[in-house]
């Protein structure tokens, strides 16, 4: 008898369902084969689209005609608008550079990196900008920032920081914060406080942010110094949207003058809060307030003062330069984050200026000299940056029609 | 090409915490278990993995008294959440979660506070962490292939129905979720011990949001669709680079339409897939089968 | 006394907002996460409204706009989303876990543009903030806006418990949370249930977008998520299923984190809603009002 073609197959005479179970073992003993290969496809492709690197220019004792500076922030996502106050001043301090042959025959050129915000996402991005670029600009929020830190301590890249605030930035020789501590602003403030003349304080703060902790055990501890009787304080958390329960604890001391140490739109509700319980005493505050009060101009917060380390205009004349310019350039006025930014890549270039070399160890040792003996900037015509901190005078700002003005 | 590994060595990295993360969602909904507990285990295994590495205890030390420290508590909390079910665990343990972020603000040197702890030993390399995520889907692979796996899975569809056929339901329940706490304690000390930092906004409501989109999106059903889940969300920032201000928008919205388009996740395409690709396979010898018979007449 | 206030105008929002958590969740087993994001949507849409685009919005018209917004958003959702997700689903248990992944996706829209818009920065609901009328109480001040906000949060939930109690439609509802299946059978038409309790769940998170961003006198993208996890709170401790339940978990709520504000430093004022969950849920696992006939596997 003829065989015909597809009687040779033995299989064929098996039912389906017995067809099953042969597949089923044979898919789920393959699964971690191919779950191998998955692994491995994905790493080829992350390959493909993650370009060449290029390493700085190492032995060259003087500057590469091209200086490649990266800025890892949260363009996108919670914060997103003080990342792009950075950007702008950055761009403006880059162009007047470059503009002005501040490194002679060397150009700036800055990458802007998003994080959105997440510290994974900056520190994947720092682990990567480790050689390609001469200086990283970290991110301006704490967290992204403590992320970002080890990794480019470990690989000694000249690190600047902005904003910032948190133990666990400055944590090498080769990073260092180019924004004054808060903490070191209180006695301007409380020096403000005394001349009001106000007999007592009370304080509110947000008890999970370690700097305003700092600011108000501060306030109790420099009572007797500035002439004040500290009556007590109330602590809430800045997840917290109903702090009206904090604010009567507070009332209830009958305090002649309030410290507010919030951050976000709490300082617009605490505004509200005070003004309806009838509250006219003499208000401080701190940095944050202002980026509280910012996106709401809330005209109930008008008289309170706290101590910045910038206000546009600025007092001295590369201040006043720079507010010109940024309003021409952006059709806005500048905030501090972009004048601190903007100071940021300056120091940045006179540190390379300096050093003369883009070798990260000479412009480590760079960062730290030109800061040392006084530093010209926005923010200061002397400005001191000791062990990687920044330390100015600070300017005492008052919130007035929508924004700051600065009184002191 | 060096230098490329050292920049994609954060993204292995995360990859391997995520992995055991994704691997603790997906033990417990897998059975049906609705437990967020394993982000807390996760806050939990860091600060005392952390501890024990800033005092010098050896790596393989600190992952077994972090792996027995979450077992056991771990069992624990599931004897004492033994008669809760569905939404009712899940909020609960929800619970559990956002009490560890409190104390770990308020947890003073051992937590380090609101701030946490940073300058943890550089303890794990990336090499020993992504082999640790490997030991974990080998173990859940050889778990959901043996008997005991698929009873756990019985437990998702019908409860009663185990019970009914014998299943010692309640230990196994307990046993999947003490195995959960395991995992993300091991995730949580990995994390720690490979960033060196770890503090209360690490852990929380929006790591329970991660850890399920990993799990449901990959495919609750097999181990591969956590590993398949951690690998998207890790390298989904990436891929998303040129979305610029739009990734986050792109990112819930992938996550929509994964859950409402197939609720089995990327695992249940795969498996529609091929049984498709197979059931056309079978059709056609199902045809030659009848022709061979025609002729054989 | 004006701390008896702060909780009483804390409670009423509480429950306004828990409301439309309780109402889903109790009615047809939806544990939707994406009312704090819409509750943020309505606000931001008013922003936009008023101070983007600069038309002129007094309260009452901003009222109006967040509620409209609210219900067709909750609608779309319904639509979209859960209706979906149940059709496709084998069973409930795994509908439930995959349309609260879903809500978690969508929660990540609003927010998502809010950010791309205001930044992160915080924004105004009206041009300017409503000055409302103190008026004196016992030695404390209330003011016009706090006396609406009691009046309407507690009207409403009363309003929904009558109606859910005597009206035929109540009682329709009822039916569906005790056994969809017969109640379909019944003649009740679960879509369109589903559709008129996700429009009130909407309606309200409008209401309480405008309520609250007045209240505060600015919202950010982060204001719906904190609300979020006390509005879980609120609704176990009440007991789900229970309107009732609602009003006094979220007046016991308020009292609990008032006095551990006004008594203690405040930094464990979070944590009063998480303990408050965790005791409820083993000591009373039904709430305080809670059906305990109810099998929920």
């Amino acid at each position: 008898m003829l065989d015909s073609p597809t009687a040779t197959k033995p299989q064929s005479s098996v039912s389906p369902t017995a067809l099953a179970v042969p597949a089923r073992n044979r898919k789920s003993k393959s699964l971690p084969l191919g779950f191998i290969a998955g692994v491995i496809a994905v790493l080829l492709l992350a390959a493909c689209s993650s370009s060449a690197s290029n390493s700085t220019s190492s032995s060259s004792s003087s500057l590469p005609k091209a200086i490649k500076l990266v800025n890892i922030d949260g363009l996108t996502g919670a914060g997103a608008a003080y990342a792009t106050y950075i950007k702008q001043g950055m761009q403006l301090a880059v162009d007047d550079i470059n503009s002005s042959h501040y490194l002679t025959h060397s150009s700036l050129s800055m990458t802007f990196e998003d994080s959105t915000g997440s510290p994974s996402t900056a520190a994947s991005l720092a682990s990567q900008a480790v050689g390609k670029y001469t200086v990283v600009f970290g991110p301006n929020d704490s967290g992204s920032a403590v992320a970002v830190a080890p990794i480019l301590a470990r690989n000694n890249v000249p690190t600047v920081f902005t904003q910032a605030g948190s133990p666990g930035v400055l944590i090498a020789k080769n990073i260092v914060r180019l924004t004054p501590l808060q903490t070191s602003f209180v006695p301007k403030t409380l020096q403000y406080l005394e001349s009001t003349k106000a007999k007592s304080l009370a304080v509110i703060y947000d008890s999970d942010y370690p700097t305003l902790m700092d600011e108000a055990n501060d306030m109790k501890s420099m009572a007797s110094k500035y002439n004040y009787k500290y009556l007590g304080s109330a602590a809430v958390l800045s997840t917290t949207s109903d702090i009206s329960s904090a604010v009567s604890k507070l009332l209830a001391f009958h305090p002649a003058a309030i410290a507010v140490l919030l951050v976000g739109a709490q300082n617009s509700s605490l505004g509200s809060l005070l003004s309806q319980a009838n509250f006219h005493g003499p208000v401080i505050s701190a940095e944050g307030a202002l980026a509280g009060l910012l996106g709401s101009k809330n005209s109930e917060a008008n008289g309170w003062t706290w101590t910045a380390d910038w206000n546009p205009p600025g007092t001295n004349q590369k201040s006043k330069i720079f507010t010109s310019q940024f309003e021409a350039k952006f059709h806005a006025t500048p905030t501090l984050w972009s004048a601190e930014a903007y100071d940021a890549v300056y120091y940045a270039a006179a540190a390379l200026k300096a050093a003369n070399s883009t070798v990260a160890a000479k412009v480590d040792a760079a960062l730290a000299t030109v800061g040392a003996n006084g530093f010209n900037g926005i923010l200061g015509s002397h400005l001191l940056v000791r062990n990687g901190q920044e330390y100015s005078n600070g300017f005492l700002v008052r919130w007035e029609n929508g924004g700051g003005t600065i009184v002191g | 090409m060096i230098s490329w590994f050292t920049g994609q060595t954060i993204l292995l990295q995360q990859l391997a915490v995520n992995v055991l993360l994704a691997l603790s969602f997906q033990v417990v909904l897998r059975s049906g278990v609705f437990s967020f507990a394993s982000v807390g285990f996760f806050g939990l295994g860091a600060y005392l993995g952390a501890n024990l590495a800033m005092h010098h205890v050896p790596v393989i030390g600190v992952l077994v008294a972090v792996a027995v420290a979450s077992w056991v508590v771990g069992y624990g909390l599931a004897r004492m959440f033994a008669g809760l079910r569905g939404l009712y665990l899940g909020m609960i343990t929800f619970a559990f979660d956002q009490i560890v972020v409190v104390l770990g603000e308020n947890g003073g040197s051992f937590t380090g506070g609101a701030v946490g702890l940073y300058g943890i030993p550089l303890a794990l390399t990336t090499a020993e962490a992504l082999l640790l995520a490997f030991l974990g889907c080998v173990v859940m692979s050889q778990l959901e292939r043996r008997a005991l796996g698929r009873a756990i899975a019985i437990l998702r569809v019908d409860e009663r129905l185990g019970r009914a056929q014998g299943f010692a339901v309640d230990s196994q329940r307990r046993f999947v979720f003490a195995l959960s706490a395991t995992l993300g304690g091991l995730a949580g000390v990995t994390s720690a011990l490979l960033t060196t930092t770890i503090g209360p906004t690490d852990f929380g409501y929006e790591l329970i949001v991660t850890g399920l989109t990993m799990a449901v999106v990959g495919g609750v059903v097999s181990w591969a669709g956590a590993a398949i889940g951690a690998f998207a969300v890790t390298w989904f920032p990436t891929f998303a680079q040129g979305l610029a201000s739009y990734q986050a928008l792109v990112y819930s919205t992938l996550i929509v339409v994964v859950v409402v388009l197939e609720p089995n996740g990327v695992v249940g395409l795969i498996r529609r897939g091929t049984y498709a690709l197979w059931a056309g396979r079978r059709r056609a010898l199902q045809r030659a089968d009848r022709e061979g018979a025609e002729v054989r007449e | 006394m004006q701390q008896v206030i702060n909780a009483a105008v804390l409670g009423s929002i509480y429950s306004l907002f828990a409301f439309g958590i309780g109402l889903p969740w109790g009615t047809m087993n939806v544990l939707n996460l994406a009312h704090g994001s819409i509750f943020l949507l309505c606000g931001f849409i008013c922003y936009v409204l008023s101070v983007k685009a600069r038309v002129p919005l007094n309260l009452p018209e901003a009222a109006a706009v967040a509620i409209a917004v609210g219900v067709c958003a909750d609608w779309l959702i319904e639509l979209i989303v859960f209706r979906q997700i149940r059709r496709r689903s084998s069973n409930d248990g795994e509908a439930q876990l995959l349309m609260v992944i879903g809500s978690v996706g969508i929660a990540g829209i609003p927010i998502a543009i809010a950010n791309n818009v205001t930044g992160g920065v915080p924004f105004m609901i009206l041009q300017q903030p409503t000055h409302s009328r103190e008026h004196e109480l016992f030695g404390a001040s209330i003011s016009n806006l706090e006396i609406s906000i009691i009046a309407l949060s507690v009207g409403i939930v009363v309003a929904a418990a009558l109606w859910v109690r005597f009206s035929r439609h109540g009682r329709g509802l009822r039916a569906i949370a005790v056994d969809p299946e017969i109640a379909s059978l019944m003649g009740i038409s679960r879509s369109r249930a589903s559709a008129i309790v996700m429009g009130i769940s909407g309606g309200t998170a409008g209401l309480a977008g405008v309520l609250f961003g007045e209240y505060l006198a600015s919202l950010q993208s982060t204001s719906g998520e904190d609300l979020l996890l006390k509005g879980f709170a609120v609704v176990v401790v009440g007991g789900v299923g229970s309107l009732w339940g609602l009003l006094v978990g979220a007046f016991a709520l308020a009292v609990g984190e008032v006095v551990v504000t006004a008594t203690t430093s405040g930094v464990w004022t979070d944590g009063v809603s998480f303990a408050l969950i965790i005791v409820i849920l083993l000591l009373r696992p039904n709430g305080i009002f809670g059906r305990a006939t109810v099998d929920r596997t």
